[in-house]
C-alpha cells in the first residue's frame, strides 16, 4: 500500500461489478480492510503493536515498511461478499471483515508459538523475533481489537457472541488437531470435525457478520454462517492436498513439510483409514522417526497416500463441500446477481493452487 | 472515613464476611463459565483456579479472594442492582483475571503459583496458551449474555479494561529493559495498569449492569484506579520490607530480580547519596546471584535514599483519593455496603505499615 497517487486509490477502492475476478474481490477486499486494520493495530501499546505489524507483514524486524502481505484476504472477502450477498454495500462490513482477520491472525500469532513454527508467509515467525512473550502479547491484543471492532460497531450483541463462539470453537479444533499429533487411530469423521472447527468456525463467522453488518435477519445470517463453514471444510481439503502436492514456490511451505511434520491432515487420514495395503505402509512410514526423511523418501510417502486414495478422498471432499456450502448460500435467499461474486470466490477458493 | 470508628477486627470480620458472600454468588456461575470450554481446557483453568489437580482430582484449597468479583457485585450494589443483575459480570471479570495470570506467568517464565506449579509448567506452554484465549473469549461471552441491550456499556467497560491490562503487561515487560537512571514514576504508573486497568473494569462492569449514571461510573473509576496504585505500591513495600513467611514469596524477591519497584524508582531520583550508590550497585550488575546480605544492603540504600517513606506516602496518598472518589460515586449511605471497607482492606491487608501494622489475613498469591 504504498502508492500515494490520489486517482489510483480512488480507482482502486472503488468496489468492483458482479462479474468481476475473484482476484479482484480479495485485492479489494485488502484494499478495504487494510486502513480499518491499521487505525485498529495503532491503537496498541508499542511492544504488541510492533509485533502485530511485523506479523501483518507492514514492516520487517527494525521497522521499515515491508511489501508482503497479510495473507489471502478470504476471510476479510468473504465478509464483504456476504453483505454484498444480502443486497448491502460491500463495504458496509469493513469492520467486520477487520475483526475476523484480526481473530484469524491472533490464532496464528499463537498457534506459532504453540507448535514451534518458525516460518510464516516465507519470513521468521514472530515469536521467533520478538520472544515468547512478545507474541503471545501481541496475540492477546489483537483478540481483543478484534472483539471491540465488533462491539464498537454496534453489530448487536448476537454479533460478538457469535464471534466469541467461532473463537472456542476454533480453539477446540486447534486442541484436538494437537491431540491427533500423538495418536495412531485418528478416523476421518474426528479429522472432519476437527477441520470444521478449526477452519470452518471463523470462515461461517465472517459470512455471518458481513451478513449481519448489511441488516440480514438472523435466518439469513445463520445460513450464510453454514455456507461460510461447509466452504471452510472444501478449503481445508484443498490446503490440505497443497501442503502435500503444492507447489512449494507457490505455497511458501518447502515441499513434503506437512508429511515431515507427521501431520495428520485430511487426504492422510483418509488413506491412513482405507484399510490398503499401501495404508499400513504409510503408517509405518509416519512412525519412523521423521529425521530419517530426505526428499525421496517425502515423494514416496505422498504416493503412498495418493495410492490409498488420500489424495482422491479429499478432491472429492472438496467438491462436495463446496456443494453443500452452496444449497446454504440458495437457503440465505440471496440477492441476484449480487450474490455473483460470492459464488464465484467459493469456486475460485477449491480449484486454487496456493 | 465511615468505618473508621469501628474496631478494627469488626472491620475486618465484615470485609471477610461480604468477600465470602459476594464469593458465594460468583462460585458456582464461574464454575459453570470454565466447565463451559473444551473439556481439555476446561481441566487446566480448574488447576489454574485451584479447584483440582493436574489429574482432575478435587483440591481442598480456598477457592481465594475473588475480590474483583466483589468489586462487581458491590458496585452494582451501590447502584441499585441485585446480585443477579450483576453476577455475570463478577464472572466475566474473574475470567479476565485469570486469563491475565495463565499468560503472564508463562511471559514472565514465573514456574509457580500459589505453591503449585504454574499451568504451564503442569499442562506445557501450548495448553496454557490457549486456555487463557479461551477464558478471554468465554468472559466476553457471558457478558454479551447479560448486556444485551445496546449501548452495551458493560461490554464496553470489559474490554477496555482488558486493553488496559494487556497495555499494562507490555509496558510491565518494557520497565525492566530500561536503562537505571531512566526509569520514571510514569513508567511505573504505565506498568500500574495490568492491576489498576481490571480493578477499573471491575467497578465500570457493576456500576455499568445496575445502569449507574455516567458521572458516577466516572468517579468510581477513579476510585478504583487510585485504590490500584495504593495496592501495587504497598505490595512493593511488603515484598522487600514485608514478612516474607506471611507473604509466601521469598524474601526481598523483587530485589533480587532487579524489579523496578516504586521505592527503588523514588531512591533512584531522589538525588540523595544513598540515590547514586543504589545507581551505581544496579548498574554494575555482575549477572552473579547476589548474597542475601547484598540483597539486605541495598534494601538499606533503598531506605536511606527515602524510597521506602515516599512509597508509603504514595500508598496512603493513592487510598485517600480513592477514598474521596468513592464518597463522590456513591451515596455514602450505600457505600457502607461495603465497597469503603473493601477498599481499605485491599491496601491494609499488606503488612507494610512499620511495626505497629494490624496483623491482616494471610496473603494470597492469586490476588496480585
Amino acid at each position: 500500500m504504498t502508492t500515494t497517487d490520489p486517482a489510483r486509490v480512488r480507482e482502486a477502492v472503488a468496489a468492483p461489478g458482479d462479474d468481476a475476478s475473484p482476484e479482484t474481490w480479495l485485492r479489494y477486499a485488502r484494499e478495504v480492510t487494510d486502513p480499518v486494520l491499521r487505525a485498529a493495530v495503532s491503537a496498541l501499546h508499542e511492544r504488541a503493536r510492533n509485533v502485530a505489524g511485523y506479523h501483518l507483514g507492514w514492516w520487517d524486524e527494525q521497522g521499515r515498511p515491508g511489501l508482503a502481505g497479510w495473507g489471502k484476504a478470504v476471510r476479510p472477502a468473504l465478509a464483504l461478499l456476504a453483505a454484498r450477498a444480502v443486497g448491502g454495500r460491500p463495504e458496509v462490513a469493513a469492520n467486520a471483515a477487520a475483526a475476523v482477520q484480526l481473530a484469524h491472525d491472533s490464532s496464528l500469532l499463537h498457534d506459532d508459538i504453540i507448535d514451534r513454527d518458525e516460518t510464516r508467509r516465507h519470513r521468521p515467525t514472530a515469536w521467533k523475533v520478538f520472544g515468547v512473550p512478545g507474541a503471545l502479547l501481541a496475540g492477546d491484543a489483537m483478540l481483543t481489537l478484534a472483539v471491540s471492532l465488533v462491539q464498537r460497531h454496534d453489530l448487536g450483541a448476537r454479533a460478538a457472541a457469535a464471534l466469541n463462539e467461532a473463537v472456542q470453537q476454533f480453539i477446540g479444533g486447534q486442541l484436538e488437531d494437537m491431540a491427533f499429533e500423538a495418536r495412531t487411530d485418528v478416523s476421518l469423521s474426528e479429522c472432519t470435525t476437527m477441520a470444521a472447527r478449526k477452519t470452518g468456525a471463523l470462515m461461517g463467522v465472517a459470512c455471518r457478520l458481513g451478513a449481519l453488518a448489511a441488516g440480514a435477519d438472523e435466518a439469513r445470517a445463520t445460513s450464510l454462517d453454514a455456507f461460510g463453514r461447509a466452504l471452510g471444510l472444501a478449503f481445508q481439503h484443498v490446503d490440505d492436498l497443497l501442503g502435500i502436492w503444492g507447489d512449494p514456490g507457490q505455497t511458501g511451505k518447502p515441499a513434503g513439510a506437512d508429511l515431515h511434520a507427521r501431520k495428520k491432515s485430511l487426504p492422510v487420514v483418509a488413506a491412513l483409514a482405507a484399510g490398503f495395503p499401501e495404508s499400513a505402509e504409510l503408517a509405518d512410514q509416519y512412525a519412523r522417526d521423521p529425521a530419517l526423511d530426505d526428499a525421496e523418501s517425502l515423494r514416496h510417502t505422498a504416493d503412498l497416500v495418493e495410492r490409498a486414495g488420500g489424495r482422491r478422498a479429499s478432491a472429492d471432499g472438496a467438491r462436495r463441500h463446496l456443494a453443500e456450502a452452496l444449497r446454504h448460500l440458495d437457503d440465505a435467499r440471496p440477492a441476484e446477481p449480487d450474490a455473483r461474486p460470492l459464488r464465484a470466490l467459493a469456486g475460485w477458493l477449491v480449484d486454487r493452487d496456493h | 472515613m465511615k468505618d473508621a470508628k469501628a474496631p478494627i477486627g469488626t472491620a475486618t470480620d465484615f470485609v471477610k464476611e461480604t468477600l465470602a458472600e459476594c464469593r458465594q454468588a460468583t462460585l458456582p456461575a464461574l464454575r459453570e463459565a470454565v466447565e463451559g470450554l473444551h473439556p481439555r481446557l476446561a481441566r487446566v483453568g480448574a488447576y489454574h483456579l485451584g479447584w483440582c489437580e493436574r489429574d482432575g482430582t478435587p483440591t481442598d484449597l480456598h477457592p481465594g479472594k475473588l475480590m474483583r468479583a466483589a468489586l462487581t457485585l458491590l458496585s452494582a450494589r451501590a447502584f441499585g442492582a441485585g446480585t443477579a443483575t450483576a453476577v455475570p459480570g463478577a464472572v466475566a471479570v474473574e475470567l479476565v483475571h485469570n486469563f491475565s495470570l495463565l499468560h503472564d506467568d508463562l511471559m514472565d517464565a514465573d514456574e509457580t503459583r500459589r505453591g503449585r506449579p504454574a499451568a504451564w509448567v503442569a499442562f506445557g506452554p501450548g495448553l496454557a496458551v490457549l486456555a487463557g484465549d479461551a477464558l478471554l473469549s468465554q468472559a466476553t461471552s457471558v457478558l454479551a449474555d447479560a448486556d444485551g441491550a445496546p449501548p452495551h456499556r458493560a461490554s464496553r467497560a470489559l474490554a477496555r479494561a482488558v486493553d488496559t491490562i494487556i497495555r499494562g503487561q507490555a509496558a510491565d515487560l518494557a520497565l525492566n529493559h530500561f536503562p537505571v537512571d531512566r526509569v520514571t514514576g510514569e513508567d511505573y504508573l504505565a506498568a500500574c495498569a495490568k492491576t489498576t486497568g481490571l480493578l477499573c473494569g471491575s467497578v465500570e462492569v457493576g456500576a455499568a449492569l445496575a445502569g449507574a449514571p455516567l458521572p458516577a461510573v466516572r468517579a468510581l473509576s477513579t476510585a478504583a484506579w487510585n485504590l490500584g496504585v495504593a495496592w501495587q505500591v504497598a505490595d512493593d513495600i511488603e515484598s522487600v520490607w514485608g514478612d516474607a513467611a506471611a507473604s509466601g514469596k521469598p524474601p526481598l524477591g523483587d530485589l533480587r530480580q532487579h524489579k523496578r519497584t516504586y521505592p527503588v524508582i523514588a531512591a533512584l531520583r531522589s538525588g540523595t547519596p544513598a540515590g547514586l550508590r543504589l545507581a551505581e550497585r544496579l548498574d554494575s550488575d555482575s549477572g552473579k546471584e547476589p548474597t542475601d546480605a547484598e540483597l539486605l544492603a541495598l534494601a538499606d540504600l533503598v531506605e536511606r535514599a527515602g524510597g521506602r517513606e515516599a512509597a508509603e506516602r504514595s500508598a496512603r496518598d493513592h487510598l485517600d483519593r480513592a477514598l474521596r472518589a468513592l464518597d463522590r460515586a456513591v451515596d455514602p449511605a450505600t457505600a457502607e455496603n461495603g465497597l469503603t471497607a473493601l477498599f481499605r482492606h485491599v491496601v491494609d491487608r499488606h503488612d507494610w505499615r512499620r511495626p505497629t501494622a494490624e496483623p491482616g489475613p494471610v496473603a494470597e498469591g492469586a490476588a496480585t
